[in-house]
């Protein structure tokens, strides 16, 4: 049954919504985690599920998976929590970026690991929120545009302009800082398989 | 197999986990609500649930500073799905309000007649900031019958007249609507240009940066993300309080917020249900210490539309 039905099904018999905590709770906790860390993220994964369950009649009971409204709700929970996104971020561009794959055809490989967590720390502060969010449903959610867009509540065309300009930041940002010019070029790849 | 920035972005937040304590805690979280914590709980388990929920939230809460009613119920509008509506080539952006404005003026021998007006106001902007405001009074009242007394014993001086058009036209950046880039949404700065005026000049004290919170979420037209910020720096004024389940003054029913300063109380109502803006109230304190309703806002809607009508004259 997917996640429409069993959402429908709670209006009537509330424990049912037990069934999308159990099929999503490990997804949105490892992306809130991701965010603000794992003290700030328990709480804000917590209250996700109460306030999904408590607006759960607004559901749109056609969709098959309630993943981009559930993180759509925990975007806008990690909203009030900018200063601790903010530490997280600072403190993760402290730790080394672990491990690369040697290609010849790159020179990520050879960077100094520490300082390019440091780049990307900068980098990923300097993008506007706006732009943020998308790219991170994206990358660390894999989430398509049309999730994006559901998640957030903006046009798929504007989440995909989002998606690609904070990519385009990103990347020219790194690219000052560390001279690696051998991006592939990536910005007409659409993640929907669309074209 | 090249790399490229998403791959960089992955590396640097690292792999992510699942705190088995921390999903079982979050369930029980979850199984309290699903439960109803006041209407289902059976008599025989009401003091097991009762400690549960408070181990549960000592649990889940015990690292993070508590947070009022007033900031739960604020944190919950804004986890409201919301679509912000911005005017396309062709296109405006349609607010329709209604509002009462208490106008008061010196008559003659040095007193004061207030008078009440009701307006009907639309206002329509363009994808450019350009745009036209237009308000109709619809009835002017006085508030008290002393007031009405005061008027009629000063030879009745002219009061607004119902039935009048005020249209106005405005250039981009010049409206009545605030622009989504003048408004910080770092919370700190967000909080301070609310205070200070720059972002709209409004007036020292609290319950004037709440007002001017709800002329803003008003608006209709503004990003997600600075939404969510206003209504996270509403958490933060001095004083703000949940008054609860409350309607304004079309009988519109939705929940109710206060920031009272010195001598003014801004009442925000929202509809729960969409985390709109239903009204705005304003009350001043009386010098017998009574709290007045001096005037208010009853947001109607907020649409877009292709034109803008004819004006009646």
């Amino acid at each position: 049954m997917h996640d429409g039905k069993v959402i429908a099904a709670s209006i009537v018999d509330p424990e049912a919504f037990g069934a999308i905590f159990e099929r999503h709770y490990d997804a949105v906790t490892s992306y809130v985690g991701q965010r603000v860390g794992d003290v700030v993220g328990e709480d804000i994964t917590a209250r996700t599920f109460t306030v999904a369950f408590a607006r759960r009649d607004r559901f749109a009971v056609s969709a098959n998976s309630a993943r981009p409204w559930l993180y759509g709700i925990a975007t806008n929970l990690i909203r009030h929590h900018t200063r601790d996104e903010r530490t997280h971020l600072a403190l993760r561009g402290r730790v080394p970026i672990p491990t690369f794959e040697p290609d010849p055809n790159q020179d990520v490989a050879h960077l100094d690991a520490k300082r390019l967590a440091g780049t990307i720390r900068d980098a990923l502060l300097a993008l506007p929120e706006r732009d943020r969010e998308p790219l991170l449903l994206h990358v660390l959610g894999e989430f398509t545009y049309e999730e994006i867009a559901t998640a957030l509540g903006i046009p798929s065309g504007t989440a995909k302009s989002r998606v690609n300009r904070a990519r385009r930041l990103l990347r020219e940002r790194i690219t000052a800082a560390t001279g690696i010019q051998s991006w592939t070029a990536y910005l007409d790849e659409d993640p929907d398989g669309d074209g | 197999m090249a790399m490229d920035e998403r791959d960089l972005i992955r590396h640097f937040f690292g792999e992510p986990g699942v705190d088995p304590a921390a999903k079982a805690r979050a369930r029980l979280l979850l199984g309290e609500a699903m439960q109803g914590r006041r209407r289902d709980v059976s008599r025989i388990g009401v003091a097991a649930a009762i400690v549960a929920v408070l181990v549960v939230s000592a649990l889940v809460w015990s690292t993070s500073r508590p947070r009022s009613a007033a900031a739960r119920a604020l944190d919950d509008l804004a986890a409201v799905p919301y679509t912000a509506l911005e005017p396309g080539s062709g296109e405006y952006l349609h607010q329709v309000s209604e509002e009462v404005r208490t106008e008061a003026q010196e008559v003659l021998g040095g007193g004061e007649v207030r008078a009440q007006v009701l307006l009907d106001v639309d206002q329509w902007l363009r994808e450019d900031g350009s745009g036209e405001v237009r308000s109709v009074t619809r009835a002017v009242t006085f508030p008290s019958p002393e007031d009405e007394r005061a008027w009629s014993e000063s030879g009745g001086p002219p009061l607004p007249v119902a039935g009048r058009l005020v249209r106005d036209e405005f250039g981009p950046g010049e409206g009545p609507l605030v622009a989504a880039e003048d408004i910080p949404v770092d919370p700190d700065l967000l909080v301070t240009s609310l205070r200070d005026g720059s972002i709209a000049p409004y007036g020292q004290g609290d319950a004037l940066a709440f007002a001017l919170i709800g002329d803003l979420l008003a608006q209709g037209n503004l990003p997600g993300p600075t939404r969510t910020a206003l209504l996270s720096a509403a958490t933060t004024l001095d004083g703000v309080r949940l008054l609860g389940p409350d309607e304004d003054q079309l009988g519109r029913e939705g929940e109710s917020f206060s920031v009272r300063a010195t001598n003014v109380e801004t009442r925000l109502l929202f509809d729960p249900d969409t985390g709109g803006l239903l009204s705005r109230e304003t009350y001043e304190q009386t010098p017998s210490g009574a709290w007045d309703l001096v005037g208010w806002q009853a947001y109607i809607s907020v649409e877009l539309v292709r034109r803008i009508p004819a004006a009646a004259s």
